[in-house]
């Protein structure tokens, strides 16, 4: 039965985060495609043009910065439309008029609250992995290797790329899980007026938070954090594959340890109950 | 009389439902006071009230849809729970079904999730009412998707049926046919209880009656008798009781 409940909760979010993923890909695709006739980005030390061709024209060069641009939306698009399916497909069904059906399935509330969750894990997965195509897609092409090594993106660091795949898996289900969060206080603690936004940026904040001060403790055990927090860091500095994996893998983990917690403090407050008035 | 004989032979049963002690207060407002009320075996009840007397507050703490600030809801001797949803078919007063599903969604999505759900059954009813099974809910007018919720509720081999204004968005003259359709898809042993301003109406389908007002139990009383009793209708008793 819980299969049937995340079957449902899928249908619902994945109606528009399929529209963007399949716009991102197609982005990434035709920029590609278009990177073949002209490349400007593409520069050597000197500032010579090393790929494509200078003389391509003017319409491949429109469509290839449209291209670039459209990586950029769509990818914020998923992400952000994401979010807010999660949120909605919850708030509705729990809270909502379809809540006065799903709170009156045969099920428990620890059963309901698991199904959500891992409706959650699911979305924020797929999300991720459809943004790790784009980026499989990108580094296909010269022009789309550039493109992706403005955010730290290279194949030369496989290790890397996958804990940067799981800080953002594991940050994405934060953003969710906060609100979640919110609409499941919102819904307990209000007297008439709920607040379901402000309460989930709360619990953005404070685990935010948490996890910077917990950072800055780290500093005292980890050389690595020492050296971020420290006065030898220099931003301008290229640092090893090392130092970024044992940064952001400790970060994963502590966006991982609050995830739990929220898992836990959802999961009691939905099992006293819930008021549809 | 009551519409199931065979309720005698359960005694041995605890109630189907017992409210011990139920408060409910909002912002300071006591929307439920202390309400102690027994629903038996195979009667047909009628929650009758004016509008805000807490009638739907009351079955939706039954349906565990509120929580309680003091007191106890049982199904069958035990806490609300899994087993007890599943042993109570609910109709609420507003449109619960995705909006984005086809009537036949909807009957898969209560295959998929009651086992007591008859689809036969379910089906034979969207034919006499007329319904489309390709037709969208959200294409739908307000009536028709409460008779379809109406068909999903009643296609349910439950215990216990709660309608909360089951007659609302139904034109007159399709009323009747609505009541007779209920009580012709009622299960064996099962109760029903039905909130409703249109007393009127339902009043010929009632075993008991419960009269609720400011969140008070003011009456429990067999229908016969209290008609028998004041030698008039329900609904004439009702307007006489709740008369400013």
């Amino acid at each position: 039965m819980i299969i049937d409940l995340i079957k449902y909760d899928l249908k619902y979010i994945f109606k528009t985060v399929m529209v963007f993923a399949i716009l991102l890909l197609l982005s990434a695709i035709l920029h590609n495609v278009t990177s073949y006739g002209y490349t400007p980005t593409i520069l050597d030390a000197n500032g010579n043009v090393t790929g494509g061709d200078p003389d391509a024209p003017t319409i491949i060069l429109f469509l290839h910065t449209l291209f670039y641009n459209a990586i950029y939306c769509f990818a914020t698009g998923l992400l952000v439309n994401s979010c807010m399916r999660v949120w909605q497909r919850f708030k509705s069904s729990m809270y909502g008029d379809e809540a006065y059906l799903t709170h009156t399935l045969p099920l428990s509330r620890s059963t309901l609250w698991a199904s959500k969750f891992l409706s959650i894990l699911i979305t924020a997965f797929s999300t991720v992995l459809i943004l790790a195509l784009t980026c499989f897609i990108l580094n296909l092409t010269d022009g789309g290797k550039y493109l992706i090594g403005g955010i730290g993106i290279s194949s030369d660091w496989p290790l890397n790329n996958l804990v940067y795949a799981s800080i953002v898996f594991t940050q994405l289900i934060f953003i969710m899980m906060s609100g979640v969060s919110g609409i499941i206080l919102a819904n307990r603690i209000k007297s008439c007026k709920p607040h379901p936004i402000l309460y989930g940026f709360g619990f953005y904040i404070l685990g935010s938070c948490l996890i910077l001060v917990v950072s800055q403790l780290l500093q005292y055990i980890n050389p690595d954090f020492q050296a971020l927090f420290g006065h030898t860091f220099d931003p301008y500095s290229t640092y090893t594959v090392s130092f970024i994996t044992s940064i952001l893998t400790t970060i994963s983990l502590f966006y991982t340890a609050i995830i739990a917690a929220l898992y836990i403090i959802d999961r009691k407050l939905l099992r006293r109950g819930i008021n549809l008035y | 009389m009551p519409k199931n004989p065979t309720k005698s032979k359960l005694t041995n049963h605890p109630p189907l439902i017992e409210c011990r002690n139920l408060s409910k207060i909002i912002n300071q407002q006591i929307i439920l006071n202390h309400i102690n009320l027994t629903i038996p075996r195979g009667k047909i009840i009628g929650l009758l009230g004016k509008n805000g007397a807490g009638k739907s507050t009351l079955l939706k703490t039954i349906n565990d849809l509120i929580v309680p600030t003091s007191g106890q809801v049982l199904v069958n001797g035990q806490p609300i729970g899994a087993t007890s949803k599943y042993n109570i078919s609910y109709l609420p007063e507003r449109t619960y079904l995705d909006k984005t599903m086809r009537v036949k969604d909807a009957l898969k999505f209560f295959t998929e999730f009651y086992n007591n759900f008859e689809l036969k059954r379910a089906n034979r009813l969207i034919k006499d009412f007329g319904l489309n099974p390709d037709m969208h809910i959200s294409h739908m007018s307000k009536g028709m998707q409460e008779k379809l919720q109406l068909i999903l509720v009643m296609s349910r081999q439950a215990e216990l049926y709660i309608l909360d204004e089951p007659l609302g968005g139904i034109d007159p003259a399709t009323r009747d046919y609505i009541l007779d359709t209920i009580l012709s898809n009622f299960t064996d042993n099962a109760s029903m209880i039905i909130s409703t301003h249109l007393i009127a109406d339902v009043e010929r389908i009632l075993d008991e009656v419960i009269f609720i007002d400011q969140g008070k139990i003011l009456l429990t009383a067999s229908a016969d008798d209290l008609r028998n009793q004041h030698h008039t209708s329900i609904d004439e008793i009702f307007r006489q009781q709740f008369k400013h």
